[in-house]
């Protein structure tokens, strides 16, 4: 036996290029199943996580989809909002506390999400360095966020404007960054989290600007009256909020009638969640609420139909690649022919050579077999990251 | 078998004052971690008044500043972020509350019951760009100046207090019980003091007697001198000519004014009464005994 294993492996190290391919080959095909289906059974436990973790989401009624994708992992796709007012609404019901989100800007490629601070009790989300957010114009970042754009507390970040074309819009805020958030291998990780105040700032709302009852420059004040002053596009507007000059940052009109792209909403129990769903579905409270569970359950349904397309794709290569295999072996000992005559010559009998043979393939699929292993493992380490960039 | 029953009793007698003094210890314990933020003096002075001893209250004004213009820094915020519940007065008072952030939940505007009572007084218009034109509308604030209004903050206090922490309800009960008794007390005084001043005319240092004015219904004039700061005597001569001669005349104001302002008023008839509204921590006493002190100034027509 162990001259078989010596024999096999001194021909399969003799032919490395022609042993290296057919050892690949295989170990992809071995790899190539598996590991997907790691791939989508991690994704399906985070997103499902993710959902689950979050009861009932509010928003404008649209595509449900769009509104759970949107607030649980930040993908700013353009949906409609709904008012601030309507978070008081919900909180009047007493079936639970609502968390606004405004996940419509964002910085230097991350989205930007305006939110309470009841959202980091709720997620669960402390700080690993400075603090959270206390006053308008300050954030936290996700430890991703801080790793890529290499930024820490006291550093500072601008918002990107909606459109480099739009010379007259709303100008970028410099925000503040006041703390960095512990890993949670989740898309808060991606995320800059502010005030929803910062977010109504960012987009025009809010804003700072020299006191005008004591502006006497004509280019400024076009016209003034004992009641009423009027002034141009010249009027200094603040792109910072710091101590000087917070006091004169002002929101125009009532707060509640500002805009915010969802609410999650904890409910108490069970059944004050079914209760405010039945206020909804039957129309008594305006918009839509959803169960983020049942909605993500529904997009996986669309993966798993891709992961059976995959695995049918995955058994015709394999078999195309187990034929290949078979011919490499039978054209291989063809070329063998003469070795296996002189080997029998020599005194090697039949039963010898196919065990030789035999031990050749064994050790092929055991080492590439040990090569997807390894594959796998090292996919392990890289999976939350691949999920979150590619998947989540 | 006598000797077996004795163990028994004794067991469970031990048992029992464990259990008891375990009970005790749970509700002591319970009442020691609650932590509550308040905004201002009334608020602080009503929440330790039903909270008890027992609660840490948070109140990061200094004792120099007026809570209404108060603006906390970032590690003030961080202060209020920690409490458990937050007691605003609402009205506008807190005009930071829009800068900073907060838990939402926690927060509990002690006159959202008596919003419509609320008195808006409008501001300064303007405009630029193309919002259009706006004003930044100011609410008059200083609402628990009306007893009534202050015993509505008190009562939403207690309730807030009572749902959260519902195992230290008796205490909240028998505290707010005896604060309530002084706040009604208090208030039929107050009605009774300016019963005689209804229609006369009453003016005020600074507009801050609103809800004074419209609890116990008089109509007062408000101007805006500083207490202690002496106030150009043309400009006090004018203000008396503005009145009406045959009115009794009384000018409210918010600290001790200045002794030649003081003299020019009173050389007119003006009765100056010190009123304190109490916003900030008192030097001596407390909320009540300020408030009662106010009536005395009120009775005497001086300090």
């Amino acid at each position: 036996m162990k001259d078989s294993i010596y024999l096999a492996y001194r021909y399969l190290t003799y032919n490395r290029v022609r042993s290296l391919v057919l050892t690949f080959s295989v170990a992809i095909i071995i790899f190539l199943p598996v590991g997907l289906k790691r791939l989508i059974s991690e994704s399906e436990d985070q997103m499902l996580a993710r959902a689950n973790s979050t009861p009932l989401i509010a928003g404008k009624k649209g595509s449900p989809t769009d509104l759970v994708i949107n607030t649980l992992y930040f993908q700013q796709e353009r949906i409609e909002t709904l008012t601030m007012e309507y978070a008081a609404i919900l909180d009047e019901t007493g079936f639970g506390y609502s968390i606004p989100v405004m996940s419509s800007y964002s910085a230097r490629g991350f989205p930007i999400v305006g939110t309470s601070l009841d959202y980091f009790d709720f997620r669960d989300l402390s700080p690993e360095s400075g603090r959270l957010f206390g006053v308008v114009g300050e954030c936290v970042i996700g430890s991703n966020v801080a790793r890529r754009l290499d930024l820490q507390a006291d550093d500072s970040l601008i918002s990107s404007p909606e459109s480099f074309f739009d010379f007259a819009g709303v100008y970028p805020l410099k925000m503040d960054v006041v703390g960095v958030l512990g890993q949670s291998n989740t898309p808060d990780d991606d995320a800059i989290f502010v005030d929803v105040k910062t977010t109504w700032i960012i987009m025009g709302l809010g804003h700072g600007h020299q006191d005008l009852v004591q502006v006497y420059d004509p280019t400024i004040v076009l016209e003034r009256s004992d009641s009423t002053v009027t002034a141009g596009a010249k009027l200094f507007m603040y792109n910072q909020i710091d101590p000087k000059n917070i006091d004169d940052f002002h929101f125009h009109g009532d707060i509640n009638s500002y805009p915010i792209t969802s609410i999650i909403f904890i409910p108490e129990s069970q059944k004050a969640s079914a209760l405010l769903r039945g206020r909804i579905e039957s129309g008594e409270i305006d918009n839509q609420v959803v169960v983020p569970t049942l909605v993500v359950d529904n997009l996986l349904q669309s993966i798993f139909r891709i992961k059976q397309i995959f695995n049918s794709v995955f058994v015709i290569v394999g078999l195309a690649v187990s034929l290949i295999f078979g011919l490499v072996i039978t054209l291989s000992l063809r070329l063998r022919k003469d070795e296996l005559y002189t080997m029998f010559t020599i005194g090697s009998g039949k039963r010898k050579i196919a065990q030789i043979i035999g031990m050749e393939l064994l050790l092929l699929v055991v080492t590439s077999a040990l090569i997807s292993g390894i594959m796998y493992y090292i996919t392990g380490f890289f999976i939350d990251e691949f999920i979150n960039a590619f998947v989540i | 078998m006598k000797q077996i029953f004795a163990l028994l009793l004794i067991l469970l007698t031990a048992g029992s004052c464990g259990s008891g003094v375990k009970k005790e210890q749970s509700a002591n314990e319970l009442a020691t971690q609650i932590t509550l933020a308040v905004t201002n003096y009334p608020l602080f002075f009503f929440t330790q008044a039903i909270a008890g001893d027992k609660s840490e209250l948070i109140f990061p004004v200094p004792g120099d500043t007026d809570p209404a213009y108060f603006e906390p820094g970032a590690d003030v915020v961080s202060t209020y972020q920690s409490a458990e519940i937050i007691f605003i007065n609402g009205a506008g008072y807190e005009s930071w509350i829009d800068k900073v952030s907060l838990p939402q939940r926690k927060i509990v505007n002690t006159t959202s019951k008596v919003s419509d009572q609320y008195i808006r007084e409008r501001g300064m218009s303007h405009s630029h760009g193309p919002d259009g034109e706006h004003d930044h509308a100011e609410t008059a604030f200083t609402t628990w100046l009306d007893q009534s209004i202050a015993l509505e903050q008190a009562e939403l206090i207690y309730e807030t207090l009572k749902n959260a922490y519902p195992e230290s309800s008796q205490i909240f009960d028998a505290n707010f019980k005896a604060l309530k008794e002084e706040l009604t007390a208090l208030d039929t005084q107050m009605e009774k003091a300016f019963s005689s001043w209804a229609d006369a005319s009453v003016s005020a240092s600074h507009p801050v007697y609103q809800y004074l004015g419209a609890g116990y219904g008089l109509h007062i004039h408000s101007e805006h001198w500083e207490p202690g700061q002496k106030v150009d005597s043309d400009v006090v001569k004018a203000f008396i000519e503005s009145l009406h001669k045959n009115d009794s005349q009384m000018m409210l104001w918010e600290g001790d004014p200045h002794p030649e302002t003081r003299k020019l008023l009173e050389e007119a008839d003006i009765k100056v009464v010190v009123f304190l509204p109490c916003g900030n921590k008192p030097g001596q006493g407390d909320y009540l005994t300020v408030m009662r002190q106010n009536l005395e100034n009120l009775d005497s027509g001086d300090k």
